[in-house]
């Protein structure tokens, strides 16, 4: 097709598969869905609009809008990604990407407890109960002394 | 200091009266959550205002920052990426019904900048929740601790 307006570049290495660019692309061309621990993001080829939400939206830069005007392709991009099940009940976390980027930008004596058990590979509900574990043994050693 | 709510935890009794009055609070979404743990105890869970908070250092648009002592958040600047989300080691952060942005515990900010306290900590019957300097909190605990010593040597 012809058209004047921008092409939507994805790049592959740099998407977390987070849900920034879906969730304020105002026109929807930005989709996901997250089905048996795998997420998958479709990116139109092409958008008519002028706003850079998606490109200032994205944790890595990974998304480009580059103007054109005549024949593009119009086959949308997809990208897969696996996500990361809880090592406490198997639930999907968050994909292995972003897991990856949170690990570099947390401080690392933050990413164990203070057992020296990692965190980040819990779903937030395992996380929830480790906490609370933590506290009701502090709370039995009060009750009961 | 700046002022937190902090849990002691055997207190709780699972009432969930703090969840709900924080649901009242904030468009019907509860920023604290009791967790049960066997069946004999509950603990509350909120946002812990974390000094070296994960959340911050996840958040590239600064919609969660450190202010005061407290961890704030600016839904305006949030891009609805869930990072925040899975780098809070307790679970605490949550999504907003409509799934755009997140929510967590803020200390009823509106309340206390109308010199109110925080609800939770208001409404919690058994004072489980209090809204206190971590000075404070300390001593409560060490005080019990050394009243249940004496208690335990009077019974013998």
């Amino acid at each position: 097709m012809t058209t004047n307006g921008r092409q939507l570049l994805v790049s592959a290495e740099q998407c977390l598969g987070c849900r920034a660019c879906a969730t304020v692309c105002p026109k929807g061309l930005i989709t996901l869905a997250d089905a048996d621990h795998r997420r998958t993001v479709w990116f139109a080829a092409l958008c008519a609009e002028d706003c850079t939400l998606c490109v200032e939206a994205c944790p890595t830069d990974a998304i480009a809008l580059r103007p054109v005007t005549g024949v593009v392709p119009e086959a949308r991009t997809a990208l897969s990604f696996e996500l990361s099940p809880c090592a406490g009940c198997g639930a999907p976390v968050a994909t292995a990407e972003m897991l990856a980027w949170l690990r570099g930008v947390i401080p690392p004596q933050v990413q164990t407890d203070a057992e020296g058990q990692e965190w980040l590979g819990l779903c937030p509900r395992c996380r929830q109960q480790g906490e609370a574990q933590r506290m009701a043994r502090e709370g039995i050693m009060t009750r009961w002394p | 200091m700046a002022k937190l709510i902090y849990a002691h935890a055997e207190r709780c009794i699972e009432c969930t009266a703090c969840e709900v009055a924080c649901q009242r609070v904030h468009d019907g979404m509860s920023n604290v959550t009791v967790v049960r743990v066997g069946d004999r105890f509950a603990v509350p869970l909120m946002c812990r205002h974390c000094d070296s908070a994960p959340c911050v250092a996840a958040c590239y648009t600064k919609a969660l920052a450190a202010s005061d002592g407290a961890v704030t958040f600016e839904a305006a600047r949030c891009t609805g990426c869930g990072l925040c989300l899975a780098a809070c080691p307790f679970g605490v952060i949550g999504w907003r019904d409509d799934g755009r942005t997140v929510h967590k515990c803020d200390l009823c900010a509106e309340r206390r900048a109308a010199g109110q306290e925080p609800v939770c900590a208001l409404t919690c019957p058994t004072q489980a929740l209090r809204y206190d300097e971590y000075g404070d909190f300390v001593e409560r605990v060490q005080r019990r601790a050394a009243a249940n010593m004496l208690r335990a040597e009077v019974r013998r």
